[in-house]
């Protein structure tokens, strides 16, 4: 009697702690015709893809056709995958080189800028499109986009090697050796221009300094509500 | 805790910018302590958020199509469980299963009294047969051996051997390594022809029972002397028909006559099993009634039959008397004998020594004109 419920307390803490299948273990899942893991793959890595894209073309249309390209090239792919890296970063490969192959078709090389005013009366920016200030009070969102386009601005003037890197960290949540990997680069260089690009944008958000958006109320800690 | 830089506490926080990352206990007291780090965490903390704009997925169209490209292109199915799902579930399963099992078996399994478990029923057997003496010599083919021994002897053109062993003899050897290598299974049986051949046959018995086994030129001159003289066969060599039996004697059983007193109803069977070696041993020793002789016979012939080396000594290490003594070393030759105490057992032999009181006997060996001999005997005497 004790050992059945022993038994059965044991395999209900296994339930509880059960592990989701790790992305390699998916992959390797679909390369064998399991469809349903194709899809778990792709509901987590849909929206990462498609930030990394959106930073990359500055095109909502562009970054959504090339985010269906990349798991379009995920699926071809797949008879001749191999666990011998993580999967995000081969995911971020395949994207990263999508990205380069766009940018040398004629006539793509023109970007649209985030800080472009959009719409009738021009009052919404491209980037407002992409940011999602929900949780930020009414009174604070136009101060909240005003920081977005201080960081968009931020970035187009970055060097395109440091906004690689800083796309790759932030948007994409790579970490430094997989982005190493992604950029075929050592470790060292990647951070190195990773220091480079936060302090560029260090520089640049420098009049929002202790300016919190998530505190009630928001502003500095003296209070101001404003940038300086 | 070191004091942390800004430029460490910037670089640690480059780490910590995705959302699960947090900083450490270390970056954190700094980020306490330094106002512009915190500032700058904080902004750009702010720039992830504004680049990660949440709940950006493809639109319905899109993921449909993404969706249906998996399908129409998966791969084929390998026929292996899709593990996704049921793998961890079922690691999961068999270890709590096994930890279960594990509980109940200890819970409810059998109890041993000692902790240590039973040593194997096999052991004592292996302690018992590594302490055991060794058991009695079974009688071996003495001919195939020392036949080849003695045929590669003259093979090899030395001349010392001249003796032809008798096909089907039988005689208890002590035991001796599996492996001999010929060249000294060739100098052994020289070894105890020679030490055989100098001791010319005291009696005409003896010279009619050694005729058989070593016919060399010494001892055809000694066999024309003695053929004459017959005496009538025992009963033992009778009842073998003719095969004798060299160094049958059971020394364990002669010893114990000897300290019973029995001997004598042995005698005659005895004298015929331990061969004439013994004979000549025994009839050293003149003066001693038949049951000693008997008794004296056994040991010799245990040593003579065993060649040089340990069995031998233990043959003379158990005399119990200076005659016993005396006639133990004419029987294997004195020089071998005493060359043997000193170099493999001389405790024992000094032991039997002073238990026979062979001290003379030694005294007279020490001034031998051999000086092996003579260094035996010192060596005997005066201790290593």
């Amino acid at each position: 009697m004790l050992s059945v419920l022993l038994a059965g307390l044991l395999l209900a803490a296994a339930a509880a702690f059960r592990e989701p299948p790790s992305d390699e273990a998916l992959m390797l899942a679909y390369k064998a015709g399991d469809v349903a893991a194709f899809n778990q793959l792709f509901a987590r890595h849909q929206g990462s893809v498609l930030r990394f894209m959106l930073r990359s073309t500055r095109s909502a249309p562009r970054s959504e056709e090339m985010t269906q390209e990349v798991f379009f090239r995920v699926v071809r792919m797949a008879p001749t995958y191999e666990p011998r890296a993580k999967f995000r970063t081969w995911l971020f490969t395949i994207a990263r080189n999508l990205c380069i192959d766009e940018s040398r078709k004629p006539g793509r090389g023109k970007t649209d800028s985030l800080d472009e005013p959009i719409g009738e009366d021009g009052s919404l920016r491209r980037i407002d499109l992409f940011a999602d200030d929900s949780h930020i009070p009414a009174d604070q969102r136009p101060v909240r986009g005003e920081f977005n386009a201080r960081v968009a601005r931020a970035l187009e003037v970055m060097p395109a090697e440091q906004r690689e890197v800083f796309e790759l960290r932030v948007v994409a949540e790579l970490r430094f050796p997989e982005i190493a990997s992604v950029l075929a680069t050592n470790e060292d260089t990647v951070k190195a221009r990773f220091r480079y690009a936060c302090a560029k944008l260090r520089a640049a958000l420098s009049d929002y300094a202790g300016f919190s958006f998530d505190a009630p109320g928001g502003g500095k800690g003296g209070g101001a509500d404003e940038p300086a | 805790m070191t004091p942390l830089d800004c430029n460490t506490c910037q670089d640690a926080l480059a780490d910590c910018l995705d959302a699960e990352s947090q900083p450490s206990a270390e970056v954190a007291q700094h980020l306490a302590a330094c106002a512009a780090c915190a500032a700058d965490w904080s902004n750009l903390q702010q720039a992830w958020r504004a680049l990660q704009p949440e709940g950006l997925t493809l639109s319905a169209a899109a993921q449909e199509r993404v969706r249906a490209y998996a399908v129409a292109h998966a791969p084929p199915v390998s026929g292996a469980e899709p593990v996704i799902e049921r793998k961890p579930l079922g690691r999961w399963f068999w270890g709590a299963f096994a930890v279960a099992l594990a509980l109940v078996v200890w819970k409810f399994g059998p109890v041993s009294e000692s902790p240590h478990p039973a040593a194997p029923a096999s052991e004592p057997v292996v302690a018992e047969a590594m302490l055991a003496p060794l058991p009695e010599p079974a009688p071996v083919a003495a001919g195939s051996a020392q036949q080849v021994a003695v045929a590669q002897a003259e093979a090899t053109g030395s001349g010392a051997v001249a003796a032809v062993l008798p096909a089907p003899q039988f005689r208890a050897e002590a035991p001796q390594p599996q492996a001999v290598a010929p060249e000294r299974m060739a100098a052994r049986a020289k070894e105890e022809v020679a030490m055989v051949a100098p001791s010319a046959p005291a009696t005409p018995r003896e010279a009619e029972k050694a005729r058989p086994r070593v016919r060399s030129e010494a001892m055809a001159e000694s066999d024309a002397v003695a053929q004459p003289a017959e005496e009538p066969s025992s009963p033992a060599r009778a009842a073998t028909g003719g095969a004798e039996l060299l160094g049958a004697a059971p020394a364990p059983a002669a010893k114990a006559a000897v300290r019973e007193g029995r001997a004598a109803a042995s005698a005659p069977s005895m004298e015929a099993a331990t061969g004439d070696r013994a004979a000549v041993a025994a009839n050293v020793s003149p003066g001693l009634d038949a049951g000693t002789r008997a008794a004296l016979a056994g040991l010799a012939a245990q040593a003579t039959a065993s060649g040089p080396g340990w069995a031998r000594l233990r043959a003379v290490s158990s005399a119990p008397s200076l005659a016993a003594f005396e006639s133990i070393l004419a029987g294997c030759g004195n020089d071998t004998l005493l060359c043997d105490g000193a170099a493999l057992g001389a405790g024992a032999m000094r032991a039997a020594v002073r238990r026979a009181d062979a001290t003379p006997l030694l005294q007279r060996a020490a001034r031998s004109s051999s000086g092996a001999v003579a260094a035996a005997a010192r060596r005997l005497l005066t201790g290593p």
